[in-house]
């Protein structure tokens, strides 16, 4: 290189080197520093190493970030572009439950579901939510759930499973799928429905079982009975006045107890209905009629607005006979306990005397045994459902067996007009689960099933005992299990599949009346997890694999177009799908034909004086799907108030015969098969009969391990129940053992004590005077002696108003406010010792129970009358004071009122004296004794509330009144330019989930607020008003639509 | 002298004579000798042994208390609705007790009543130690006990004053106060006999502890007289004192809400209530240091038996408040009250309430007999049954008003764990070990004062003598 000659310009230089361009001087202009002094020796220079460094830390991360590979649309329809890191998404999909499916909207802070809503466009949510879809969420991130496919218990891989499936399947489809079995449950998912056509196609000889723990096969048999065919009848309790409930826990663990209770509640308002209040439609004729009964309570006197007199046409009235004390039974105007063998004579009674004359009335009526009390009721009844002729309804349980179901459909379908319902029934080859699961058990007996494939479900835990379904499993070559968890069956399969939970799969479903709606992931699966249309897919060869296009696929078929498809997607239903309603003719022979051989296994027409067992679904557990969730385990019992464990639930005059009490451990021996269980005493249980919750006694559960001594088990309520017996039976004999089993209970007591803390009157009365309400406590003169340093009568005040005539107690609240508040679990060693954290808890009253003997100045004692008993509910959150004494003697003022009139908790503050706690006089506050995350498994971490502090040990809560979720509102509204509130945007967790509509939260200063003219009602008052603490929330008095022919 | 002696038997006889306070044949020498030489002897091997015991019970409130602080509340069995429970009871218990010490001292130092000479400075130790081992609880009842300062009005970061609504608070400045005016107190009476034991020192450390804590003095007639001056305002500042702190720690329950608690009865029973449990602790004590360290003649059957009567008087206080209790519950009409006061006589905790009614209110009524309130066995055995009652009325108070309050499905019930029982244990040997350092460092009769009684009998035996 010669770079001197190709200089063309004037040159200008600074040294001979330069000048020269010489090597040395070339690497001297190149190198900022000596030689030496700025590189690393190694081959990694410091650039180079940085680079690396920074990028293995970015990859690093980027292990923890999932690309979605599917897309989910928001409910809130926003585009992704528009998504505000940290702001919440809601997404709807389905929950699938019992056979049918509930819609949901579902919130995901930052990819993660937190927080189950109902979806208001579902008809089976109306925007409620069953307790059991609230708690669904926490299943999603159960440290105990399966986190691989298993081969004979070790771990393997989804690929090893369809390499080994593979071939198995081929040789299967080769024999016309002679030998493969599959055993499910219930679904009504069409997508599954599309899969099952299609296996039959490719394997004809394969069959198809299905089976529930809990099942609704009874009323789709007595279907069949009387309609000749298997038809869904659905009760709309809006358009009825008068129900009979026999056995039916309707408002209760009934699948579709949400619109339900939704329908339900919309006769129960006696004149406060708040729909009608919020379209405006004030003052229908009654209003005007009285305008001088209303009486205000002193604290309203200044709002002088009519309060709302009753309309007693508006109100329903119901009866309940049941044997089980369900809360159902609680909401009853008129509540008689009977065995669930004779209800069934009941029924046939009530025909008779109703004057239908099929065949078998008096036979079965015969079983009544001319119980007098029972007389009564039907001629009253009768006359009752007479005069309210297509405006009444019987319901029967899903306990009773079929021909019970079929009188009520004869007796429906002259009394009920339309608030019964018939739709055809979501698959038309109806098979009885019980007949289903004991062909399965004949046939892998006798050797002629090779392959079996269980899709989710415990058969091994909930099958009938007397079929051993063990044993017959063990006889199959090839069994393949899909579940969440390796439970007893999965450890017993060939193969098991971890199940992808339905916040993270796709799939579909339909509710009671066939409305579609797609089932929408949040999240990819978190253990890589299958659904059962996957497995299916893959083990069936269906043109499609992944759950996405498998659904996909099939509703753009039906829907058109990728439009509808978004839609249908982002709303949550698929509109139009709904099954039109028919009007079946009911086949009066043949039910009269059923009701002179009515099913022999000692179900009925037993020797009187035997003992009944009853299984029931459990509150809280199900059939035992919920065993492992914490929140399900701790929320205690409607009406037990039971937590961590079933047990013997009998009558108070049962106990006294058999000389038992609480915790007594009894044997149950009932067809030689023996189970030790303690007694808990349920004052208007059935006489004669024991109940027993069925989902416990499943102890191998990871819960019980993390969750402390003392938590666990309960009883296996399946190992007395026979195919023959799957709900009820006489002839179960019950021995004391003379042990005894610790039991913990939120609430042991069952009286009121004579104080007014549940108000509640008669229909008549309350119309009669609705002063009734507010003058059963004397309204004590009260006035402070200081100004209140918050003015109470500027901008938003909060409050709430409860009504207890439409709450059922469901305990849907109580675990909405444990999701979105991040409530932790303490364990049945620390509920015992009186420490459970639930900011809002059911109070449970049994009326009609005399006080304590010694509470002077209560209530005269009582006679105990346990056919009198009746229960009250009574939802209890912080009070929110305005005069709050919790705040006066909080030394280091970590309580503290705002503007707003919250009884705010700074959690910072806290230094933990409970002083607060004890001068609490409703005892909501909630005390940290021990850290209750300290062992949360880092996926349960996942599930909590972003928007919720997590409270450290030593530190008071209590209910907020979800002041995050007005926070969040009031920001919204800043930001879009101080718009005042709308009465309504703010809505409580509690409040959110309520089937009922009970708890309405809002704006106590907007008069035109629905919480302000509830509060202005004359069934309105306030707990303890002699202590002057001015609590912000109201309850609205109970009523009973009372039949005046069964008082006295 | 031989005069004073002969005299001795008297007062036995006539009722009218008061007995002498101090007995034998004694001179300010004697005196000096006698309450000097328990401090300056040889330890003795029994104190080894229970100051040895004392002190593993102190470590395992130690132990305990740490447990406690590492764990959380939940290791004592307190629960929701009782959030107070052997915490409160035994912060009330102990500062129950350290009235009488402030009483002896201070209330009837005022009123001139001598016979308390003997026993004011054991008594006052006590009230220390009692409050030292009361503001234990306070201090680690809380849940976050790195925040108990916040209880304090201190300039922070947080720029927050504690509130002063609460009666917790106010009970931050009544035992603060309390604790300080005590520990002056008895700080200050016990100057001159400091000096005695700095001027009788046989080592070099002995008396230049006892010389820096004697605060140079050297029992002229201008320091006399400042001291008694200072002695005098320091008893008229503890007088409202012994008044306010148990008023006070009542007023804890007595603002609040709670049915059982809301009475305005609390501040004079609460009052009586621990000057009755305060003065069978002091016997309690001074028996068993009467007996181990030969003080007969100092502290007489004269100085038991006013005692006694005392706890009588207190007793039936107690007694009475119990009673007007449920008649107030009853003429109020209020059925919350009246509930409450039914559920603690016939409810789950009956037996809580009728051991305390037994040990307080029928026990201290067998001193109506001469014969038992001059029994040592007797009032021995009695000290400590109503020290027990004493114990339970505050549990009572706090537990069974708490227990089941205004609605039924609230209720529930509160049973002690080992925490709980071991803590309380502890408390004990604290103020036993503190105790013990007491009588072996200090003199355990306040010497000066006794010297002022003896002076006064010497005299009044000589003039009788002279007539």
């Amino acid at each position: 290189m010669k770079p001197v000659e190709q200089k063309t310009e004037k040159q200008y230089w600074r040294s001979l080197d330069q000048l020269s361009d010489t090597p040395e001087f070339r690497n001297f202009l190149h190198r900022e520093f000596p030689e030496g002094a700025s590189e690393f020796t190694s081959e990694v220079d410091r650039r180079k190493f940085l680079l690396l460094m920074a990028a293995g830390i970015g990859m690093a991360g980027l292990t923890a970030c999932r690309r979605p590979i599917e897309k989910i649309i928001p409910a809130a329809g926003r585009l992704a572009e528009q998504i505000v890191p940290g702001a919440p998404q809601h997404y709807a999909t389905t929950f699938n439950f019992g056979g049918q499916s509930q819609g949901l909207l579902v919130r995901s802070n930052d990819g993660r579901p937190t927080k189950v809503e109902g979806n208001p466009n579902h008809p089976a949510s109306l925007g409620g939510t069953s307790g059991y879809a609230q708690a669904s969420v926490l299943d999603l991130y159960d440290p105990d759930r399966s986190k691989n496919v298993t081969k004979s218990k070790v771990a393997s891989k989804w690929e090893d499973f369809v390499a080994a499936a593979t071939p198995v399947f081929a040789e299967l489809k080769g024999k016309q799928g002679d030998g493969l079995r599959f055993l499910a449950e219930s679904n009504s998912s069409p997508a599954l429905r599309e899969l099952k056509d299609y296996i039959s196609k490719t394997f004809p000889q394969a069959k198809w079982h299905t089976y529930d723990a809990i099942s609704n096969e009874n009323a789709l048999s007595g279907a069949a009975l009387a309609f000749g065919q298997p038809v869904h009848v659905h009760y709309a309790f809006d358009k009825a006045d008068v129900i009979l409930a026999l056995d039916a826990d309707f408002l209760g663990c009934d699948v579709g107890s949400t619109a339900n209770v939704k329908n339900f509640a919309k006769k129960r308002r006696a004149g406060t209905d708040i729909e009608a209040k919020e379209h405006g439609e004030h003052g229908t004729a009654t209003h005007e009629e009285k305008p001088e009964e209303k009486k205000e309570g002193e604290a309203h006197k200044t709002t002088a607005e009519p309060s709302a007199p009753v309309n007693a046409e508006k109100m329903n009235r119901l009866y309940v006979v049941e044997s089980n004390f369900t809360v159902t039974g609680a909401m009853a105007d008129h509540r008689l306990r009977m065995q669930s063998s004779k209800i069934g004579g009941f029924l046939a009674a009530l025909a008779k005397k109703f004057g239908l004359t099929v065949g078998g009335l008096d036979k079965n009526a015969d079983s009544l045994n001319g119980n007098p009390l029972a007389e009564k009721w039907i001629a009253a009844i009768a006359k009752d459902l007479t005069a309210n002729k297509g405006k009444a309804v019987v319901v029967v349980g899903s306990r009773q067996p079929a021909h019970v179901h079929a009188l009520a459909n004869l007796i429906n379908s002259t009394v009920a007009g339309d608030s019964v319902k018939y739709t055809r029934a979501f698959d038309e080859k109806f098979e009885s689960g019980i007949a289903s699961i004991k062909t399965l058990v004949d046939d892998a007996n006798a050797k002629k099933v090779s392959t079996l494939v269980i899709l989710g479900g415990n058969p091994v835990y909930a099958a009938p005992a007397n079929l051993k379904f063990l044993d017959a499993l063990k006889a199959i070559t090839t069994k393949i299990h899909l579940g969440l968890y390796q439970d007893e069956t999965a450890v017993e399969c060939d193969w098991h599949i971890n199940e992808a939970h339905y916040l993270e799969s796709w799939g579909d479903g339909r509710s009671y009346d066939g409305t579609a709606s797609i089932q929408q992931p949040l999240v990819a699966p978190l253990f890589n997890g299958k659904s059962a249309l996957e497995l299916l897919a893959a083990v069936s060869g269906y043109p499609q694999e992944s759950g996405y296009d498998i659904v996909k696929n099939l509703w753009l078929k039906t829907l058109g177009g990728e439009k509808a498809w978004n839609k249908s997607v982002h709303d949550g239903v698929i509109a139009g799908t709904a099954f039109p309603e028919i009007k079946p003719a009911v086949n009066a022979g043949a039910i009269g034909g059923a009701l002179e051989n009515p099913p022999t296994g000692g179900v009925l027409l037993a020797a009187k004086d035997d003992i009944e067992i009853n299984f029931v679904p459990d509150a809280s557990l199900y059939d035992g799907r919920f065993a492992n969730n914490a929140w399900m385990q701790e929320v205690p019992d409607p009406l037990t108030k039971l937590v961590w464990d079933n047990a013997a639930l009998m009558s108070r005059d049962m106990a006294e015969r058999l000389g038992v009490k609480n915790e007594d451990e009894v044997e149950l021996t009932f067809k030689g098969q023996k189970l030790r269980i303690p007694v808990w005493i349920l004052p208007g249980h059935a006489p004669n009969s024991v109940s027993i919750s069925l989902g416990y006694g499943r102890s191998g559960l990871g819960l019980f391990k993390r969750a402390g001594k003392g938590s666990g088990g309960g009883s296996n309520a399946n190992l007395l129940r026979t195919s023959d017996a799957q709900d009820f039976a006489m002839g179960v004999s019950v021995v004391k053992t003379g042990g005894t089993y610790k039991l913990a209970s939120t609430q042991d007591h069952w009286s009121m004590e004579g104080r007014h803390l549940v108000r509640e009157a008669t229909l008549d009365d309350f119309v009669k005077k609705p002063e009734v309400i507010k003058e059963m406590v004397e309204e004590a003169e009260v006035f402070s002696v200081y100004a209140h340093p918050v003015n109470y009568s500027e901008g938003n005040q909060w409050g709430m108003a409860i009504d207890l005539n439409t709450c059922v107690g469901c305990n849907a609240c109580v675990l909405a406010c444990q999701s979105e508040n991040n409530i932790p679990i303490v364990g049945k060693d620390q509920v015992l010792r009186g420490r459970s954290m639930h900011w809002i808890r059911m109070d449970r009253y049994f009326t009609n129970v005399p006080s304590t003997e010694f509470a002077i100045g209560g209530a005269k004692p009582l006679v105990f009358n346990e056919d009198q008993m009746q229960a009250v509910q009574q939802p209890m959150t912080c009070q929110q004071c305005e005069n709050a004494p919790c705040e006066e003697v909080c030394p280091v003022a970590a309580t503290v009122h705002n503007e707003e009139g919250l009884n705010t908790m700074a959690y910072n503050r806290c230094v933990g004296t409970r002083y607060c706690s004890n001068n609490c006089p409703f005892k909501v506050r909630r005390f940290n004794y021990l850290n209750w995350h300290k062992d949360m498994a880092e996926t349960e971490k996942m599930v909590q509330n972003p928007d919720v502090t997590v409270r450290m040990r030593g530190v008071m809560e209590k209910c907020t009144y979800c002041v995050q979720r007005i926070q969040t509102v009031k920001i919204q509204a800043k930001v879009e330019g101080h718009r005042p509130i709308k009465d309504g945007e703010i809505t409580p967790a509690c409040a959110q989930a309520c089937p009922a509509d009970s708890i309405i939260f809002g704006n106590i200063n907007d008069p035109q607020s629905r919480v302000s003219k509830l509060k202005k009602q004359a069934r309105d008052y306030q707990l303890l008003t002699e202590l002057n603490v001015k609590p912000r929330t109201s309850y609205l008095a109970k009523l009973r639509n009372v039949n005046k022919e069964l008082e006295a | 002298m031989q005069a004073v002696a002969n005299e001795i038997p008297v007062p036995k006889k006539n009722p009218l004579i008061k007995p002498l306070l101090i007995e034998g044949e004694q001179t300010y020498a004697t005196l000096t000798e006698q309450i000097s030489t328990v401090v300056e002897g040889k330890t003795p091997r029994n104190w080894y042994i229970a100051f040895g015991l004392s002190f593993c019970i102190t470590a395992m409130l130690g132990s305990m208390l740490g447990y406690l602080v590492l764990t959380g509340i939940g290791v004592w069995g307190n629960n929701q609705p009782v959030g107070w429970a052997w915490d409160i009871t035994n912060f009330v218990f102990w500062i129950g007790i350290g009235h009488a010490g402030t009483l002896i001292s201070a209330i009837l130092f005022l009123f001139r009543q001598k016979w308390r000479t003997s026993i004011n400075r054991a008594a006052e130790a006590m009230t220390l130690f009692a409050v030292a081992c009361a503001a234990i609880y306070p201090g680690f009842h809380v849940g976050r006990i790195w925040f108990a300062y916040w209880l304090f009005p201190l300039p922070y970061n947080q720029g927050m004053w504690p509130n002063f609504r609460s009666p917790l608070e106010w009970d931050v400045f009544a035992v603060s106060t309390y604790g300080t005016v005590s520990l002056l107190f008895w700080y200050v009476g016990l100057i001159p006999d400091l000096a005695t034991l700095r001027d009788r020192a046989t080592t070099r450390l002995r008396q230049v502890i006892y010389g820096v804590f004697s605060l140079g003095w050297r029992g002229s007639n201008r320091h006399w007289q400042h001291y008694e001056v200072a002695y005098m305002i320091l008893a008229g500042i503890s007088t409202p004192l012994v008044l306010s702190v148990h008023t006070i720690v009542s007023f804890d329950f007595a603002v609040s809400k709670i049915p059982g608690w809301h009475t305005t009865i609390f501040p004079p029973y609460f009052v009586a209530g621990a000057v009755f449990s305060g003065f069978a602790m002091v016997m309690t004590l001074m028996l068993v240091a009467r007996w181990a360290l030969n003080l007969q003649h100092l502290i007489t059957m004269y100085h038991l038996e006013v005692m006694n009567k005392i706890m009588l008087v207190t007793g039936s206080i107690v007694g009475y408040a119990y009673t007007m209790e449920f008649f107030m519950a009853w003429y109020s009409g209020n059925m919350y009250e009246k509930f409450t006061f039914f559920n603690r006589a016939f409810g789950p905790y009956a037996w809580a309430y009728w051991t305390m009614f037994t040990c307080n209110v029928v026990s201290p009524q067998c001193f109506w007999s001469k014969k038992l309130r001059t029994s040592i066995p007797f009032m021995f055995f009695i000290s400590i049954v109503i020290n027990i009652g004493m114990w339970f009325e505050r549990f009572v108070i706090i537990g069974t008003s708490l227990h089941r309050d205004f609605l039924p499905s609230s209720w529930g019930y509160f049973r002690p764990t080992f925490v709980d029982i071991l803590t309380f244990a502890g408390t004990f040997g604290l103020f036993m070990t503190l105790f013990l350092l007491f009588i072996r460092f200090i003199p355990v009769i306040a010497l000066a004062e006794v010297k002022g009684v003896l002076a006064g009998q010497l005299h009044k035996a000589q003039g009788h003598s002279k007539h």
